[in-house]
């Protein structure tokens, strides 16, 4: 591990391998040289980008995404969704961007081009071509731009002398079977590309250091007017992505064959540490989880203070993280959050669902695999947070998320068509990685571990669809030997509905035991006298919300004895009854926490009789607090 | 009574001696306070029983200090929450109103050591004092709410103006310089509110014409910022020892309620947030006895009476 101030450029990692067979279908190859200009927060450059249409049908038209037009006007999609606030940042005032497309040439691979008319409907550009593109046929589009970037707030921009370069440039949608998949950039959606080959060359003051996505090409060039450009290059990647600032620092280590580089700013120091180790902790479980990283650097960007707005974020090959100076180790945040970013590696990186249209596919698969890392590492109860005694688990923290939002919305619906950005989140994030656990409750953790990392495998470098995920755990399960017919209802509830789990015990009974009266072969039997030791018992299970399936139940009796019942969980309600037993004094349903999908874990169970201490312990506590308070006013 | 310097720590440790002579006060004030927080606690109490009594996890719960629990029992409770934001701010009101209302007689206490008040003439000076205080409080309001606005507008400046920095502890250690003078506003307004009462109180236990509210509040606030600091210090030196008792209380008791079975760890919990909240009541009426202290003219007797 190296610390060291970046004075131009991170180098020192191994050239990328020219002529090394493709690990993805390249569909387009951008060639892109630009300029930063800090004093008006603007790079000026050029893309030269070879495509081929890898649709099914020929193409009269291009689309391009102008992301940067979301941060143009309060009348943008973007803007009038979001009121200008993005993960609690706002928008400053003053601090818009925008993006102009000043010309666009499209011709033939090597041919002659010509300029094309086009017309721009806020984040997408439509450029009609003069002759269609036959599927398989390729086209050279060079486009001359201008971005200004925005104050930071939602991923992008500026703060200060900090530049993060995210959705930088015109970039092309994807042309999928006979039409152009370009959706506006919304506020809760994130993006959606082609696989390709990104070759930039970046030119920035001296002073600025410079880290970006894929690795660097060759050391930094000086030009004149005290300007260096620094060369990259990206394959086998859907994004590109770069950080620039003055006084930029970096922590390097290696893990699992690739080199881990964290950028930082001044006083981050103890930060970057915190960081570093959480990445190649990142790399280390989710190879053993999903498969090898497959990029020779990972690029992990701390941003200072100010620029909040630019952490949490991925891109290929670089992520961006959160930090507070303060932060003590108790509190996992920005170990959360590195762990979290690099799993986009594989989940947005690897496996490029389309995040406009199924975003949970990245989000909340990514979620999930987050939490079972961060328990492994922390304790499943203090996974989050373990602090003056106090402790709480990443998967709790992500139910008090869901139960908030719970019923509104479903999780596979277009990013854009939550209630809120909070059902956007509650969904997207936290439903599903719920959801995810619960199928590992039905599965065993072993069967869910091959399925996620056969699905990981079987369609890394493409992109995976919700039917080819559900397919993939059929086709897992299945090979194992197993029929789940469960299964099926299971994801189509949790993933097209949004019915909620909510089982409940409504009522637990527990009776002396007495012989039945009346006429038994001639002879009368009057006696009621129990019989000692043996209790006639019930308990009254309920289905409140409207998602079905089956649930374990487990009652314990007095004499220490449990067993367990299944019940399919189809009817509203459902007895259970016990003849002549030992007297039943507690009831569980879900005895094994294996439905972290059920909204009220807190009914789930329930005790015949009731136990007043816990309660009264609790009350007492309240006391304090209370008397804590009437303090405050004097007293 | 034994005569004491000018010393903040001897004014404060005297104040503190003098709690062996309070055999009645100080545990009846506590009582008091008790009687208010059972207002609050009574129907939040009444309602976990009827919905937690049955859950065997909320013993879980105690005993681990999982949050993720306790949020599911928040989540259980909305009913019980919502009566408690509505009830909260009433007592509230109520206990500081009371609170007002026992000052006249706890001052008419503390400054005759040795002697006890009968319950009709510690009633009488209740009453006495109570509209007075009353009319002071809205004067101090205004200095209160000063004080605070200078803490949170200056920190929030001092915020904004490091925020654009690149270093990361700068905005937090300007917002704690820039709000350190509207602490010591903050710290100037609650002592003279203390010294505003007793002379207010004093001023009418001798019998003389009372002062109007605002113009008791600037004596007082000279008092404190120009005649004898000293009283600024026992002051601090007062809130800050409440707060290490408080801390202190509150971190032993979430330890011991995490420790051993559940009753044991909850009955220490109980014991040592108690004795916290009685050395807290202690406290407070040590407070109000340096006040009379250090407003006494050297010389008087064991009557401590103030003078202006």
């Amino acid at each position: 591990v190296a610390a060291l101030l970046v004075g131009a450029v991170v180098t020192g990692a191994p050239a990328p391998a020219r002529g090394a067979p493709p690990l993805s279908d390249r569909v387009v190859d951008y060639r892109i040289t630009a300029t930063l200009d800090p004093a008006t927060h603007t790079v000026r450059g050029e893309v030269r980008a070879l495509w081929r249409n890898a649709g099914s049908a020929p193409t009269r038209e291009l689309k391009l995404h102008l992301y940067l037009n979301a941060f143009k006007n309060e009348l943008s999609t973007f803007m009038v969704e979001s009121r200008g606030q993005h993960r609690s940042q706002s928008m400053r005032k003053g601090g818009w961007g925008k993006i102009d497309v000043e010309a666009l040439e499209v011709g033939p691979p090597g041919g002659p081009l010509q300029a094309r008319p086009t017309t721009v409907d806020d984040t997408v550009m439509t450029v009609p071509l003069a002759a269609p593109v036959a599927p398989g046929e390729r086209l050279q589009i060079v486009a001359r731009f201008s971005s200004r970037m925005p104050h930071v707030f939602a991923r992008t921009g500026y703060h200060g002398d900090f530049y993060l370069g995210g959705q930088w440039f015109p970039k092309l949608g994807v042309y999928e079977g006979s039409a152009w998949n370009a959706h506006q950039f919304h506020d809760t959606t994130e993006f959606y590309a082609d696989f390709g080959s990104y070759d930039v060359e970046l030119t920035v003051p001296g002073r600025f250091g410079v880290g970006a996505s894929g690795l660097p090409v060759g050391e930094p060039r000086s030009q004149a007017g005290g300007l260096v450009t620094h060369h990259f290059r990206a394959d086998d990647v859907h994004d590109f992505a770069w950080v620039a600032a003055p006084d930029l620092r970096q922590l390097v280590g290696h893990e699992s064959g690739s080199e881990v580089v964290v950028l930082y700013t001044e006083g981050y120091e103890r930060m970057a540490r915190r960081h570093l180790a959480a990445a190649q902790l990142g790399l280390r479980e989710f190879r053993r989880r999903l498969g090898r990283y497959p990029y020779a650097r990972l690029t992990v960007v701390n941003p200072p203070p100010g620029a909040d707005g630019a952490g949490g974020m991925e891109y290929p090959t670089f992520i961006t993280t959160i930090s507070r100076w303060w932060l003590p180790r108790g509190v996992t945040l920005p170990e959360a959050v590195t762990i979290h970013e690099f799993g986009h590696q594989y989940f947005y990186g690897l496996l490029a669902s389309n995040e406009f249209e199924h975003a949970w596919m990245d989000e909340g698969m990514n979620t999930y695999v987050t939490g079972l890392v961060l328990d492994d590492i922390y304790g499943a109860d203090r996974s989050n947070l373990e602090l003056f005694g106090f402790r709480l688990g990443y998967f709790a923290a992500l139910r008090s998320r869901y139960r908030r939002v719970a019923g509104l919305d479903k999780i596979e619906q277009p990013a854009w068509t939550y209630e809120s950005s909070v059902g956007y989140a509650g969904h997207t994030y936290n439903k599903t990685a719920l959801m995810m656990r619960t199928l590992e409750g039905m599965l065993g953790r072993p069967l869910m571990d091959r399925v996620m990392r056969e699905y990981a495998q079987a369609w890394g470098f493409r992109h995976p669809q919700p039917a080819d995920f559900v397919a993939q755990v059929e086709k897992t399960v299945r090979e194992v030997g197993l029929v789940h017919k469960g299964l099926q209802p299971f994801l189509e509830q949790a993933l097209n509905t949004s019915e909620v789990v909510d089982y409940a015990i409504a009522e637990v009974r527990s009776r002396p035991h007495r012989p039945p009266r009346g006429l038994f072969d001639g002879r009368q039997v009057e006696s009621d006298k129990p019989v000692a030791g043996q209790f006639d018992s019930e308990v009254l299970l309920r289905r409140r919300g409207g998602f079905v399936m089956p649930m374990e139940l487990e009652v314990a009796f007095a004499d220490g004895t449990t067993q367990r019942e299944r019940w399919d969980g189809r009817s509203r309600w459902h007895r259970v009854t016990y003849r002549a037993r030992p007297e039943l004094v507690e009831a569980r349903l879900d005895p094994d926490g294996k439905v972290p999908l059920d909204v009220n874990l807190l009914d789930n169970e329930r005790s015949l009789r009731p136990r007043r201490g816990p309660v009264t312990a609790l009350a007492a506590r309240v006391l304090g607090w209370a008397q804590l308070v009437l303090g405050l006013v004097g007293f | 009574m034994a005569k004491v310097g000018s010393s903040g720590l001897a004014v404060l440790l005297a104040g503190l001696a003098d709690l062996r002579h309070r055999r009645r006060l100080w545990p009846g004030l506590y009582l008091v306070q008790v009687v208010l927080a059972m207002l609050l606690v009574l129907p939040v109490w009444a309602g976990l029983d009827r919905h937690l009594a049955h859950a065997p996890r909320l013993a879980t719960l105690l005993a681990s200090g999982d949050l993720g629990l306790a949020d599911e029992v928040l989540g259980r409770l909305s009913t019980v929450g919502a009566a408690l934001l509505a009830l909260g701010p009433v007592v509230l009101l109520l206990g500081y109103l009371v609170r007002l209302f026992l000052l006249g007689g706890t001052v008419r206490a503390l400054a005759r050591p040795g002697v006890c008040l009968s319950t009709d003439d510690f009633l009488a000076a209740c009453g006495q004092g109570f509209m007075p205080l009353c009319r002071l409080a809205a004067v101090f309001a205004v200095g209160h709410v000063l004080a605070l606005g200078m803490i949170g507008g200056l920190g929030y400046g001092a915020y904004k103006l490091t925020d654009e920095t690149l270093l990361p502890q700068a905005p937090q250690l300007a917002m704690a310089a820039a709000a350190l003078p509207g602490l010591l506003a903050w710290l100037v307004v609650v002592t003279a509110h203390d010294y505003a009462r007793v002379m207010l109180l004093e001023t009418a236990r001798a019998g003389r014409p009372p002062q109007r509210p605002w113009r008791l509040a600037l004596d007082a606030l000279r008092a404190v910022t120009r005649e004898n600091r000293t009283r600024l210090w026992v002051q601090l030196a007062s809130i800050l020892l409440g707060l290490a008792v408080l801390c202190t209380g509150a971190a032993a008791a979430r330890f011991a309620g995490a420790a051993g079975a559940l009753w044991i760890g909850a009955s220490l919990g109980f014991g040592l947030r108690q004795a916290t909240t009685f050395l807290r009541t202690g406290i407070h009426l040590a407070r109000y006895r340096s006040v009379l202290l250090l407003l006494a003219p050297a010389g008087d007797g064991d009557d401590v009476l103030v003078t202006m």
